[in-house]
């Protein structure tokens, strides 16, 4: 026997194994610390400070002792602080490549606690703050806030349409005067015509004693009808001209007598308030408030939602060369490769205790056909009668979804900053208020609502002036409301719709006095545009244009009336002649028989 | 490497008896073919202890059969997926899958099964071959490797006579 055994070697061995066991479990603890506090500053961008790990083989087990872990942002404060973390796991899976926490307790959580030291690893340059642009309730609330001004004194004030139109009609009013001026004393004037008149009554009924002088006469009258055909043309160009101006200046004007409308329409849209806006005031005031903490809920679920998803598709097919891989089969209890099975947690909020309850935390819940389940419940919140949350991350199938309920009773809410603008700060002085609403999560597209009711609420606004005197008013009239809150859209992009009958309270109130107020600036602004347009009309003489066109038609027909006039012929001119002669003495004849 | 060369020399040229040499270099075999994290490498390194091995031949054994691993592992994987996943196997095998300890041996990866099947079949012709081996060459060219040049250059040069003196201190 001793031919095969080799005693020594067996000796040797066991001491060998004893020593690699018992150093492994002498320095576990410390190392342990060291590879908590490295891969946890690693993971936090900031200190990561362990008090003590106890390691245990039975049942196997690790308990840490004070965990803090640093706010990158603020290195003298911890992000979360934990008293200890406790947690029993199966040591013989711990072997196989699997992590199974049967129990887990995280106790004594503490947010933003002050640091001793600072915890920050590396000095970043601080990033110079860039002046943030206002919201859109500071920018709303802003233009409430700008006191109606005196009607007079905006106008002067105020660059008006009514001002550059009547600038545009002064220049062409201007231009087409002293066109005309120009134009007037080269037409023929009434001596002229009258001459003309003359002239032809010369011709027509002078005496024509033979054919040569009816010659004359009608190379005169051929003369004068050149003479006056082109004084008509005169006229007639200039009556164009006229009729050009008139028409441009009456358009002109027209423009300029609507010019006030429209000053009047832009100067109210710029210093009042419109109506409409009122409608929906809770999404204005309450939607960056819900934004904000949906996001912040987003943020971490998305953070926490990758480890829960099922990586079945991973294991399909990978196969690494040189290292194989681990075929599943049938078990009676499968397990995953990490399972926290129940974990209690408990915070110690500002607000007072709250506690977690998380049970099935894998990264691969079909295994075990069981989602991920969170249960949060305090009755002991200092301001809060009852806080209960259940959330369910189930990626069980090929679509995993997660759904969330929550209720909140009788919260005590006391100076809830609603507004932060410095024109219109609000503040929901004190209110009492049950919440309750459900979220659901799947194939990253969002749903769920949120229902409140508020009622001894109290509003505080600093005191103000224009409009919001108005709406700081209707605010305090304001004891008791409601607010419904619709989630939809994507997990990148949610849709947020708030309806609330605040909007309808504060549309009654504000309507009746806000109404009245704008009324009366309407009315003066009217006045004063209307009597600023008069005095720049009494300034124009449009009608002397069409005036002068009439004047210049008369003229022109007159001119036409003496173109019709002809000279007779000369053998009519003679019969007629013969004619008269023979009547006269055919009437002397007769005389002498009576 | 040179030191465990010259080491194997002595070993060959010396009386250690074959069948220690040749145990020797099957679990070398064993050991450089399988994946080293695992339960079954312990059960090895125990035998290796407690079996009068010569652990010289392991070592060289490890060294020369790790360069023939690397090229087999795909065949070693693909014979282990072969196993594991035959139906016809599959009772046996979820039997084992219940077991705690066989788990810890990671008798469901298809490397390690692959290559410890390989191992196993071959570890007796190896001991059988190796030990014969040993034999035939100390019988027939132990006297004319002594008689070779190089070797007695080897033998004879300072750097070679301080290794051994190192080696036997």
């Amino acid at each position: 026997m001793n031919k095969v055994i080799r005693w020594p070697g067996f000796i040797a061995f066991v001491v060998i194994v004893a020593l690699i066991g018992g150093g492994t479990y002498l320095f576990a603890n410390s190392l342990l610390k060291s590879l908590i506090e490295s891969q946890g500053t690693n993971l936090a961008g900031a200190k990561v400070d362990v008090g003590r790990v106890e390691l245990s083989l039975s049942p196997a087990g690790v308990i840490i002792h004070q965990l803090d872990i640093t706010d990158a942002e603020q290195p003298m404060q911890n992000l979360v602080s934990i008293d200890s973390i406790s947690a029993q796991f199966n040591l013989l899976k711990a072997f196989m490549g699997q992590l199974i926490i049967h129990d887990a307790s995280v106790n004594g959580m503490r947010f933003s606690t002050p640091r001793q030291i600072s915890g920050a690893i590396v000095k970043k340059p601080k990033p110079t703050k860039v002046k943030a642009e206002p919201s859109f309730v500071e920018k709303q609330l802003t233009s409430l806030g700008k006191e109606l001004p005196d009607a007079k004194g905006l106008l002067e004030r105020e660059p008006l349409l009514m001002d550059e139109r009547q600038k545009i009609l002064n220049a062409s009013y201007d231009a087409k005067q002293q066109a005309w001026e120009k134009l007037e004393p080269q037409l023929p004037n009434e001596k002229k015509i009258k001459e003309y008149e003359q002239r032809i009554k010369a011709i027509t009924e002078g005496k024509i004693a033979s054919l040569e002088d009816f010659k004359q006469a009608e190379d005169a009258l051929k003369q004068l009808k050149n003479d006056i055909r082109q004084d008509k043309e005169t006229l007639e160009q200039a009556k164009t001209q006229l009729k050009d101006s008139s028409k441009e200046l009456s358009q002109q004007l027209r423009d300029l007598k609507d010019a006030p409308k429209e000053d009047r329409d832009r100067i109210l849209s710029t210093y009042t308030f419109d109506q409409g806006g009122l409608v929906n005031m809770s999404g204005l005031l309450f939607g960056e408030t819900i934004r904000d903490n949906l996001e912040t809920a987003l943020h971490w679920y998305e953070r926490i939602a990758p480890y829960l998803a099922s990586e079945d598709k991973v294991k399909e097919v990978k196969k690494e060369r040189a290292k194989g891989r681990f075929v599943r089969f049938q078990e009676e209890k499968p397990y995953p490769d990490f399972l926290i099975e129940n974990m209690a947690a408990s915070a110690v909020l500002e607000a007072g205790a709250i506690s977690a309850q998380v049970r099935d935390i894998t990264h691969q819940q079909a295994v075990q056909n069981r989602p991920t389940t969170l249960h949060v419940h305090s009755e002991v919140l200092r301001d809060v009668k009852r806080f209960d949350a259940k959330a369910v991350f189930d990626y069980r199938g090929k679509k995993g979804y997660s759904t969330a309920d929550f209720l909140v009773d009788e919260v005590d809410i006391s100076d809830f900053r609603v507004s932060g603008g410095n024109d219109f700060p609000l503040t929901l002085q004190t209110a009492k208020s049950d919440m309750q609403g459900q979220l659901r999560l799947e194939d990253s597209k969002l749903s769920g609502q949120l229902h409140a009711d508020f009622a001894q609420a109290s509003f505080l606004t600093k005191e103000s002036k224009g409009l919001l005197a108005l709406l700081s008013q209707a605010f305090a009239d304001i004891h008791q409301f409601d607010l419904d809150v619709a989630l939809g859209g994507s997990l990148r992009n949610p849709d947020i719709s708030i309806r609330s009958d605040i909007d309808k309270q504060l549309k009654d109130s504000l309507e009746t006095h806000v109404k009245a107020q704008v009324d009366e600036f309407r009315q003066e602004i009217e006045q004063q545009l209307a009597a600023r347009l008069d005095a720049y009309l009494q300034e124009y003489d449009i009608q002397g244009f069409a005036d002068n066109e009439q004047s210049l038609e008369e003229k022109i027909n007159g001119l036409d009336e003496l173109l019709k006039a002809k000279l007779d012929d000369f053998k009519d001119q003679q019969k007629q002649e013969v004619k008269t002669k023979g009547k006269e003495k055919l009437k002397k004849e007769l005389k002498g028989l009576f | 490497m040179l030191n465990q060369l010259i080491k194997f020399l002595k070993i060959l040229n010396g009386d250690i008896a074959p069948g220690q040499i040749a145990a020797g270099f099957a679990f070398g075999m064993v050991l450089a073919f399988t994946p080293f994290m695992s339960l079954h490498t312990i059960v090895v390194l125990l035998l290796i202890c407690v079996l009068r091995v010569n652990i010289t031949a392991t070592l060289v054994a490890m060294a020369v059969c790790s360069l023939l691993a690397w090229p087999l592992d795909p065949y070693f994987i693909a014979l282990g997926e072969y196993l594991l996943t035959n139906p016809d196997w599959q009772g046996l095998w979820t039997a084992w899958y219940q077991s705690d300890l066989l788990r810890l041996a990671h008798f469901n990866n298809t490397l390690t099964m692959g290559s410890i099947v390989v191992s196993i079949a071959l570890w007796l012709p190896v001991f059988f071959i190796s030990r014969l081996l040993v034999i035939h060459y100390r019988v027939r060219f132990m006297d004319y490797i002594g008689r070779l040049r190089i070797v007695k250059w080897l033998k004879a040069s300072r750097f070679t006579q301080m290794a051994f003196k190192a080696m036997e201190g």
